[in-house]
């Protein structure tokens, strides 16, 4: 194997193929065979968030504890993503690969109509808008530090779910409902977004029996 | 493969060695530096008992490939301990007896020093979340998170 820390994104162009590409390392590296190598972005200058207006940038190696440093209406959704210490090295970039039922800033950024910016197969960043509103709640098997149950983020005009299928969704027609002022209806039409899973955290049944809740509550904000 | 030439600073003092590639932080610090307080516990970042600072930052030192830091800046349970007795954070697990078999207590204090860096009069809700991310198999939470409780001010 080999390890190879470009410098620059042209470096790292130039390396695709040649292994997997990782950032914080807190997903795929732990789980890959000591003979595969890896593309380390570590160095690669493509950490930084910039705020335009109401727009945001974020590099796709800043960490998720630089995002919630610097975009204040993230942060209870990152602060429901792991530990402090893993959020000191899980970069935005990597969130958005992680497999469900992880990747909750993924709901996020679906639910904000995030644009990816990318340089042939790298993501080298995401870029939104600060919402008006903003909805957020996950549920969980501890307070901190475990994976999705369901997660619901919104900002008033559209939802996007984790935890409930096998990538983020939006709920199309639970945002139907919503634009009719329709919470209760939203919350129903959210299962036809849902293909749940079983898992350790939760069942299939479980996941879709407590979506409508969650959404619920997340929509009038009572949690 | 090429082995690659690591400088990193360690606990304050340069250190140059060989590194295999993929070599851990962890295992560099364990198995290379002889710095044995970082544990390998689950090897997947779930556990917390590696926890060091890179750069000032509590990080899972098992889910650090070396290369990737070449030139930082990483301290450990031991560059805490000063050369006489025992840290303030040490001497408070000692008292309040939050230490049973001893294997997460290297990791719980280096994400505790990290908060305590951060903000010196953590609430018990800043200590718990600071935690969070560091298993104890023995479940002595309760005693770890008063003994975190008594160095902030």
């Amino acid at each position: 194997m080999q390890v190879h820390v470009p410098t620059s994104i042209d470096e790292v162009l130039g390396l695709m193929g040649q292994g997997t590409i990782v950032a914080g390392c807190t997903g795929i590296f732990p789980h890959l065979a000591p003979t595969e190598s890896i593309i380390s972005l570590r160095k690669a200058g493509l950490s930084g968030v910039e705020t335009e207006g109401d727009t945001v940038r974020v590099g796709a190696t800043t960490t998720l504890t630089q995002l919630a440093r610097e975009v204040p209406f993230l942060r209870e959704a990152i602060a429901s993503i792991a530990s402090p210490t893993i959020r000191n090295m899980a970069t935005v970039g990597g969130n958005l690969f992680a497999p469900q039922p992880h990747g909750d800033l993924a709901v996020c950024l679906l639910a904000l109509d995030a644009e990816i910016e990318r340089n042939g197969d790298l993501v080298t960043g995401v870029s939104f808008k600060v919402p008006e509103q903003w909805f957020y709640t996950k549920a969980m098997r501890r307070k901190q530090n475990s994976a999705s149950i369901v997660t619901v983020a919104s900002d008033g005009t559209r939802i996007a779910l984790g935890g409930v299928a096998r990538e983020p969704v939006r709920a199309l027609a639970a945002e139907a409902k919503l634009a009719e002022g329709d919470i209760d209806g939203a919350a129903e039409a959210a299962l036809e977004a849902a293909d749940p899973f079983d898992d350790a955290y939760a069942s299939a049944w479980y996941r879709r029996r407590v979506l409508p809740v969650h959404v619920r509550r997340a929509l009038t904000n009572a949690v | 493969m090429p082995s690659s030439v690591i400088e990193i600073t360690v606990n304050g003092s340069e250190e140059e060695f060989i590194a295999k590639p993929g070599t851990t932080l962890l295992s560099a610090l364990r198995d290379t530096l002889g710095l044995t307080a970082a544990k390998r516990g689950c090897g997947v970042g779930t556990c917390g008992t590696c926890t060091c600072h890179v750069d000032g930052e509590a990080v899972m030192s098992c889910l650090v490939p070396v290369e990737t830091i070449n030139g930082s800046d990483v301290k450990t349970l031991e560059g805490t301990t000063p050369p006489e007795g025992l840290s303030p954070l040490q001497q408070s697990f000692l008292d309040n007896f939050a230490t049973q078999c001893g294997f997460c207590t290297p990791g719980m204090i280096m994400a505790a020093e990290a908060l305590l860096a951060q903000n010196p009069s953590p609430t018990r809700e800043d200590v718990v979340t600071a935690i969070s991310g560091n298993v104890c198999r023995c479940t002595g939470y309760e005693s770890i998170i008063e003994a975190i409780l008594a160095v902030g001010k």
